[in-house]
């Protein structure tokens, strides 16, 4: 069930709590740009209750759509539901740049979020959230205020920090070989909205060990977009169908041609070439990364600096580019860095932030979870 | 009349030294350079030239204001999360800060733990340079 229904409009869950009768759920949440992934579960226990990854998106139905059009004739569809009815409703993305840029979509979607984390609404959610790395504080109050009477208590965590400890495998920590990426890496995530690098060195990142560039998954569609139109005019490509070919095509380095791909252009079939609008779309974000990474990487101290070269570690939708770790490794290389090592997170890149909100939230001691003030 | 009191000038070399940490612990950093660039430099090219201050004492004056800084912020990082743990601050959290002293120093000091904090432990320095962020409510 994602929908919210005519019948059973949304209200704060928290009005349902009964003093003395009320659970705690610990919610590790990725409110990203695109896409969002709450894991929840109970404190002291390794059981997870919810893990989802939902489009951030929310959609209000348009005025006059037929009867039973949309199921249970839903005024507000969220995710998989809105895009799925995008005919019929007015699709609204409450992010933008890994910050909220709508704020009552945004409400909307968190009481959605709530609702899948607890359908009886009377628990009391404490939930770690990515924000990204160097976020202001107008964006974090912004956050807050959204989520104040639908969660009870928060952390604000810096989403590379997160992706770090989520891709730490915990089990494996005390065996001899493994490295802990926890100890000294260089975290890229790569998002929607924003690519974020993180110095992960043993202890809390400073604001000199994060970078963050509004530069992502969003602004290579742009891009692309522009790319294609000026070497197609008029071909009225949308921007899901703009993010479908990225996402099926994206990469760095060379130019590799041809690319062929086939759309729909006025009803009829046409085939586009986009070898050479994809190298500009990913060689733009790669320079923007491999400048920031060579910023952080001068940041380390100098003995520390050769194992961080070993253990730099891309994660997030960007690091399903084509060649982004080998190429990025080899300008390194080619810079004069010694023996840099750029690695794939892997499968999971999409829950990794989640992950680690949620080991965040269940090692928060009592007196580190802040209220939130309504 | 004038009532002007004579500054002594390595105890005014000391306090603009002390200030462009402070700025830079703010996150301040114009200010911070502003200082360290431009007025520092003169007031120590003065007082070499006056021979009131030789450069072991310089370096003294500079390593003594530095690691006031220093322990400043590690009050910050390990007394404030526990004076306020889980309320959001005030507005007098912003005269305190837990940022970074100048990336020289900081580069010097701060090598990789040779073992990771625990999480817990890293919570708390979030929350101490939280509560130091520039423009917190």
């Amino acid at each position: 069930m994602t929908t919210i229904t005519k019948e059973k409009p949304v209200t704060p869950p928290t009005a349902a709590k009964e003093p003395g009768n009320t659970t705690t759920l610990l919610v590790g949440f990725d409110f990203g740009t695109n896409k969002s992934c709450i894991l929840a579960g109970p404190p002291g226990s390794s059981e997870i209750t919810l893990s989802k990854i939902v489009p951030t998106v929310v959609g209000y139905a348009k005025e006059g759509v037929v009867n039973d059009i949309i199921t249970n004739n839903a005024t507000i569809l969220f995710g998989d539901d809105a895009l799925r009815h995008m005919l019929h409703v007015k699709l609204v993305s409450p992010m933008e740049r890994g910050v909220i840029s709508q704020r009552e979509p945004a409400r909307d979607f968190i009481k959605y979020i709530r609702q899948l984390i607890d359908p009886s609404g009377r628990a009391e959610i404490r939930a770690v959230i990515g924000v990204p790395a160097n976020a202001g504080e107008e964006a974090r109050e912004d956050l807050r205020q959204n989520v104040t009477g639908l969660f009870d208590r928060v952390l604000l965590i810096p989403e590379p920090f997160l992706a770090a400890l989520g891709f730490r495998d915990d089990a494996r920590v005390n065996q001899p070989g493994y490295v802990d990426p926890v100890t000294n890496s260089l975290f890229i995530d790569i998002g929607g909205g924003t690519s974020d690098l993180c110095l992960v060195q043993g202890y809390f990142p400073t604001v000199e060990d994060q970078i963050s560039i509004p530069f992502a998954g969003d602004a290579m569609d742009g891009v692309l977009a522009n790319e294609i139109n000026r070497v197609y005019p008029n071909t009225g490509l949308s921007h899901h169908k703009i993010r479908e070919l990225k996402e099926a095509a994206a990469y760095v380095g060379a130019v590799r041609k041809p690319i062929d791909v086939e759309v729909i252009v006025g009803g009829k079939t046409r085939s586009l070439e986009i070898g050479e609008a994809l190298a500009k779309a990913g060689n733009t974000l790669l320079d923007q990364v491999f400048d920031a990474a060579r910023t952080l990487i001068g940041r380390a101290s100098s003995d520390s600096v050769a194992t961080l070269l070993q253990n730099i570690i891309i994660t997030g939708g960007g690091s399903q580019i084509k060649g982004i770790d080998t190429v990025l490794q080899q300008r390194l290389v080619d810079e004069g860095y010694v023996s840099p090592k750029v690695k794939l997170a892997g499968a999971d890149y999409k829950r990794y932030v989640a992950i680690g909100a949620l080991k965040a939230a269940r090692a928060a001691r009592e007196n580190q979870w802040q209220y939130l003030l309504a | 009349m004038d009532i002007s009191i004579p500054v002594d000038p390595l105890a005014e070399l000391r306090r603009l030294y002390r200030q462009a940490c402070v700025h830079q612990f703010a996150g301040e950093t114009e200010e911070a350079g502003s200082i360290l660039r431009t007025i520092l430099p003169a007031r120590i090219i003065e007082m070499r030239q006056t021979g009131s201050a030789d450069e072991a004492t310089l370096q003294q004056v500079f390593a003594e204001e530095h690691r006031r800084v220093a322990d400043a912020q590690l009050f910050s990082e390990l007394v404030l999360p526990r004076l306020q743990p889980s309320l959001r601050l005030g507005p007098t959290e912003a005269l305190t800060s837990s940022q970074p002293i100048p990336t020289a120093s900081r580069k010097a000091n701060r090598s990789v733990a040779s073992e990771p904090q625990s999480i817990t432990d890293m919570l708390d320095s979030m929350l101490a340079q939280d509560s130091a962020r520039p423009g917190r409510r």
